[in-house]
């Protein structure tokens, strides 16, 4: 089954989410950085009226943090994940989108990825003209610590 | 100078060619004179043994002589008348016997009845039996027998010698003629028998002998041999010893040599010398075999009887006195050779160190030592004359070189003087010459310096003139000039004017870019959003994400463009800073060159001014030049003919110079030869 899917590319590498769990695509904005929050979280920004966590995709995937350009982009993902009482949105800071292009990940020549694996990020992988692509779901972007520090943040909001 | 053999030296020749001459002339002389007296003295010695052994053989046969005398008596009595008287015959017999001692028998024997009275004889007894034989043949022997004279008969007489002897003699020569024997033992006793025949009527009746004992001729040797010192031998006619002083006595008393042939004793080998060839002297030379020593012999034969005596005496004692002789002669000879050979070594030593001591002083004034004293003698001969010619040549010879050194001394300073004076001549023209060829020199230079300084004036002048004429264009053309480059300033300000026209409008362009640039990102970003929503729609959203596809490609291609374009605004920035600098510089450099137009113009205005006043002074110095050039050049005239001068006369003192220096070597080797001499102060 083809997906349409938003290329992107972060800490040199090409990854490719969903279109449909995708909200808008930003330029780059600004956001309030939070005092003692991880590396790999940016801060918050305002969004729609509401506040929501930016994530800065490079540093999520094990690397150093590169410096903004301004074609840099922020994916604005929704987030689903089981226990979950709301679905909730984040942003994801990438170098840059390279590309719409719909995918078909389960064809032939396609790698279902190492999904029993406790690492991220390890969807399956197309061939496409611009080269590999490896599949980001939007439930396996975080770690259940991450996924937890941030549910928990926005369960207190919403209480 | 080497030292001569001694042979070569005057010692040496006099010796070899004059001593030794002598000496060996004295030698020789004296050698032949003790080899002539030992002859003599041996010949004299052998003439005394030869004399004394014919004294001893005339000895032997006076006493021969003798006794045959007596037997020739006894037979003379018998035919001059006791022939047949038998009686009368036997006393006579007996009385000879007892009147002769040395007669130790004495016979009368008729011949068988030569008296015609055998018969009656043994019939008669007036004569003794014992005084014939049996058949009365008379033959009276009287016998000494110690004290007394006894008579026997003489039987077997015709078979004995001294019968035989004598009768055999008379039948060969029809005359009577006494006869010896050969002396035999009788009893111990050698005796010899003198037989005389006794002829009656011119036949032969018989004969008469006496046996004479030979004892006593042992006391004649002794007596010959304490008169001559010699041994004497005495040998019968048939070589047996009858008497020796040199005979060996055995234990029993008995003589060894005497009653013995020669042949069978020890002198057997030497018989045949013993018995002389020829009668008279005969003397010779052997060994003796019984002494074992060189002895000489000397042998003579007695007339009477045949016996030999012979005389022996040791070589020693023979040439004790020729010994004695030579070796006077050789002492004698020796002191002559001493006293000749020394006093001519000593004449020739005294003549060969004066010569030599003259030598030494003739090779002292040859090497030039006159200092070495020339060694004095007292001698008058010519010797000493020599020596005293050589120490006047020494004076005279001191004298002279003296004389010759100090005159070298005083000529050698003189000519080191002119020498000297020579050279500072020959320096001094040399000098005087090296300068004026100088002078010559810097005034030939000074004259072609002046020729050419005059022509260079000349160009200077026409140059100066050349230059004013060109200052005057160039202070003209720096005036057009400095027009010209206000112009050229003021252009370029208006161009820096409009290049920051241009800065100013090219930064606007990037605003509107930036501006572009901006919008095409938002498009982008829609497009994309676009496409989501688009894709959220389902197939309604299917065309219009295909527009939002459109519209982000050229939002792509705009930024792409916009992107060119901010590129070639931002080169064509830097392009038109760069133009302002440079104009801005230019600008700065037109302002200073036009400054330096107006200097130059003044300043050519000055050099116009200064050439046309200098022209004239070039004009007067020009002139000056000229005179002076020729002037230069009268003094190099000048100049060459003195230096021509000057190298003449430095030949001239180098020729004097160089005979100067002739004569100081030859002074040198004049020193030299004569500092070779040593001199008395």
């Amino acid at each position: 089954m083809q997906t349409l899917a938003v290329i992107w590319r972060a800490a040199g590498l090409r990854m490719a989410t969903d279109a449909r769990t995708i909200v808008e695509v930003l330029p780059p904005v600004s956001c309030r950085p939070g005092a003692g929050a991880p590396e790999w979280l940016r801060g918050l920004f305002a969004y729609r009226g509401a506040l929501i966590p930016l994530v800065d995709a490079t540093q999520l995937l094990g690397t150093a943090r590169e410096s903004d350009r301004m074609f840099n982009r922020v994916l604005v993902v929704r987030v689903g994940t089981v226990n979950a009482p709301v679905d909730w949105l984040v942003g994801l800071w990438v170098e840059s989108v390279l590309e719409i292009e719909r995918i078909d990940f389960e064809s032939a020549g396609g790698h279902p990825g190492f999904g029993t694996d406790v690492r991220r990020f390890l969807g399956p992988v197309a061939q496409t003209r611009l080269g590999q692509v490896q599949l980001v779901r939007s439930e396996e972007l975080f770690t259940p610590q991450q996924a937890a520090m941030i549910m928990q943040r926005l369960t207190e909001a919403a209480a | 100078m080497t030292k001569p053999s001694f042979v070569n030296t005057l010692l040496g020749r006099m010796l070899l060619f004059g001593v030794l001459p002598t000496i060996l002339a004295i030698a020789a002389v004296v050698t032949m004179s003790a080899i002539d007296s030992y002859r003599d003295l041996r010949s004299v010695e052998e003439g005394l043994l030869g004399l004394s052994a014919r004294d001893a053989a005339i000895e032997m046969s006076f006493r021969n002589e003798r006794w045959n005398s007596v037997a020739a008596t006894m037979a003379i009595s018998q035919s001059e008348g006791l022939f047949g008287q038998r009686e009368a015959t036997t006393d006579f017999v007996k009385a000879v016997v007892t009147e002769f001692p040395l007669i130790v028998g004495a016979f009368v024997a008729y011949e068988p009845n030569a008296d015609g009275a055998d018969a009656s004889a043994l019939k008669g007894v007036a004569v003794s039996r014992d005084a014939m034989d049996f058949a009365g043949r008379f033959v009276p022997y009287w016998v000494r027998s110690s004290a007394n004279v006894l008579l026997n008969q003489r039987i077997g007489m015709e078979t004995m010698e001294s019968y035989q002897g004598p009768k055999k003699e008379f039948a060969r020569t029809g005359k009577g003629a006494p006869f010896i024997n050969e002396p035999v033992v009788r009893d111990g006793v050698m005796v010899v028998t003198h037989a005389y025949p006794i002829i009656i009527e011119g036949k032969f009746a018989g004969n008469v002998g006496l046996d004479r004992e030979l004892g006593t001729l042992a006391e004649i040797a002794k007596d010959i041999r304490t008169k001559l010192g010699a041994d004497v031998f005495i040998l019968s006619a048939g070589d047996r010893f009858i008497a020796t002083t040199a005979d060996a006595q055995t234990a029993s008393g008995a003589r060894v040599l005497a009653t013995q042939e020669l042949g069978e004793s020890a002198y057997g080998a030497q018989a045949a010398l013993w018995r002389p060839t020829k009668a008279g002297r005969n003397v010779f030379e052997a060994i003796d075999p019984v002494l074992g020593e060189p002895c000489i012999y000397a042998t003579s034969i007695a007339q009477t009887g045949g016996w030999n005596v012979v005389v022996r005496r040791t070589k020693a004692d023979v040439m004790r006195l020729a010994n004695v002789g030579v070796k006077r002669n050789i002492i004698v000879g020796s002191i002559g050779v001493l006293l000749v050979g020394g006093l001519m070594s000593s004449i020739s030593l005294s003549v060969s160190r004066r010569v030599r001591n003259a030598a030494a002083a003739a090779e002292h004034i040859a090497r030039g030592d006159l200092l070495q004293p020339v060694v004095t003698t007292s001698s008058r001969d010519e010797t000493g004359q020599l020596m005293q010619s050589m120490r006047t040549l020494v004076a005279n010879l001191n004298s002279l070189i003296g004389s010759i050194k100090h005159a070298g001394i005083r000529l050698n300073s003189t000519a080191t003087e002119i020498s000297a004076t020579s050279k500072h001549q020959e320096a001094s023209a040399s000098t005087f010459g090296a300068a004026s060829s100088q002078i010559a020199a810097a005034v030939k230079e000074i004259s072609a310096t002046g020729k050419d300084l005059v022509r260079t004036m000349k160009e200077v002048s026409a140059n100066a003139a050349q230059t004013a004429k060109l200052a005057i264009a160039g202070r003209e053309g720096l005036q057009g000039m400095e027009s010209v480059m206000q112009n050229l300033d003021r252009a370029t300000t208006l161009i820096a004017e409009r290049l920051a026209t241009i800065n100013e409008r090219s930064q606007k362009i990037t605003t509107v870019i930036t501006t572009i640039t901006k919008v095409a990102d938002q498009t982008n970003i829609l497009s994309i959003n676009a496409a989501i929503e688009a894709e959220k729609a389902g197939e309604f959203g299917a065309g219009f994400l295909v527009i939002a596809r459109e519209i982000r490609r050229l939002a792509d291609q705009t930024a792409s463009a916009t992107l060119d374009i901010q590129q070639m605004v931002q080169q064509m920035q830097a392009s038109v800073s760069s133009g302002v600098m440079e104009m801005d510089r230019f600008s700065d450099q037109v302002r200073r060159g036009v400054r330096d137009v107006v200097a130059a113009g003044a300043q050519l205005s000055e050099i116009i001014d200064r050439v046309n006043r200098s022209t004239d002074s070039f004009k007067q110095v020009n002139e000056s030049m000229e005179a002076q050039s020729e002037g230069a050049q009268q003094i190099s005239e000048a100049m060459t003919s003195l230096s021509a001068n000057a190298h003449q006369t430095m030949q001239s003192v180098q020729e004097f110079g160089r005979a100067s220096s002739d004569l100081q070597a030859a002074i040198g080797v004049l020193r030299h030869a004569v500092a070779e001499f040593k001199l008395k102060e």
